[in-house]
């Protein structure tokens, strides 16, 4: 009976991996080192397109055992899934960061600057001076003045 | 407990931060350009990810000698991280050999003792590999800064 295995949601589950490269070279009798084919393999294409991942498979099996290629098929499926999804992912967790980064450019203020008033920002809201930290928000990025405002504290909707 | 206002400007205050530091280190560089780079580290960072989950798994399961695992996952990663690949791409053949094989020793060598040092720490193969995923994706672009 097969193993019930719980995916990781962190990382691609590659357990069958190094048994099917074995299989694969030890079919073909080709000289090519298991290392190339095990980044072949597992080299996800076609990720960080923007918001449309398509995680296309690197397929390169044609020649070899049959049985095999179907296995090593299902775990480049595998594969290539987890890679979607941990890329949508990291890229989600960025896209705040990568917004700020074009207002930042938009808005023409140096860096440095940038940096100053954020320290500022900062020391004054772990003073407890939440007013005063609104306004340095607000002179680093004038259109967050609506999330920032008072009345809507409560509220959970941007 | 700080109110939603407070946690808003913390989290504008920490991504001004970052951005911040982000733009300091592609001066002179557009959005697009910018974005790029993020798009090529998410793409670099995932197949790096592979590679480490088979690294680790095959050390915890004791598949194999440490340091030949630690070279085979270290030449896997070199031959399939694409910010390598890009780096690469106009250099003559033996000053791609020299460079490749900079980053593999630094690599065999960091995912070797990771596990020689690795007394006292808990044993979460999923924070393992996110750690050491983090750390080999930062390494290759500081050496590939260097060159």
């Amino acid at each position: 009976m097969g193993r019930q295995q719980t995916p990781d949601e962190r990382t691609a589950d590659l357990s069958r991996t190094e048994e099917l490269l074995e299989q694969i070279l030890e079919k073909t009798g080709r000289t090519e080192e298991i290392d190339k084919k095990a980044a072949d393999a597992i080299k996800p294409t076609g990720l960080g397109v923007g918001a449309a991942i398509v995680p296309e498979i690197d397929v390169r099996i044609k020649g070899i055992d049959p049985a095999i290629a179907e296995q090593l098929r299902i775990l480049q499926t595998r594969v290539a899934k987890a890679n979607g999804a941990q890329a949508l992912r990291l890229q989600q967790q960025q896209e705040a960061t990568l917004q700020t980064v074009a207002q930042q450019l938009k808005s023409g203020q140096s860096p440095e600057e940038i940096e100053k008033l954020v320290a500022q920002g900062q020391s004054l809201l772990e003073g407890g001076d939440v007013e005063g930290a609104r306004n340095i928000a607000l002179q680093i990025n004038p259109a967050a003045g609506p999330s920032l405002d008072l009345t809507q504290k409560g509220s959970t909707h941007e | 407990m700080s109110s939603p206002l407070e946690n808003k400007l913390k989290e504008i205050f920490d991504s001004n931060r970052k951005a911040a530091e982000i733009i300091k280190k592609h001066p002179g560089q557009s959005f697009e350009q910018i974005k790029k780079t993020f798009d090529l580290n998410v793409s670099a960072h995932v197949i790096v990810s592979n590679h480490i989950g088979l690294f680790v798994s095959n050390v915890l399961n004791r598949k194999g000698d440490l340091a030949i695992l630690a070279g085979s996952a270290a030449k896997r990663i070199v031959l399939s991280d694409p910010r390598i690949a890009a780096a690469f791409q106009k250099l003559k053949p033996e000053e791609k050999a020299a460079r490749a094989e900079k980053i593999f020793d630094a690599l065999a060598s960091g995912l070797t003792s990771y596990f020689e040092n690795f007394k006292g720490k808990e044993l979460d193969r999923a924070a393992i590999i996110e750690e050491l995923t983090t750390k080999v994706t930062k390494k290759i672009a500081e050496i590939l800064s260097k060159f």
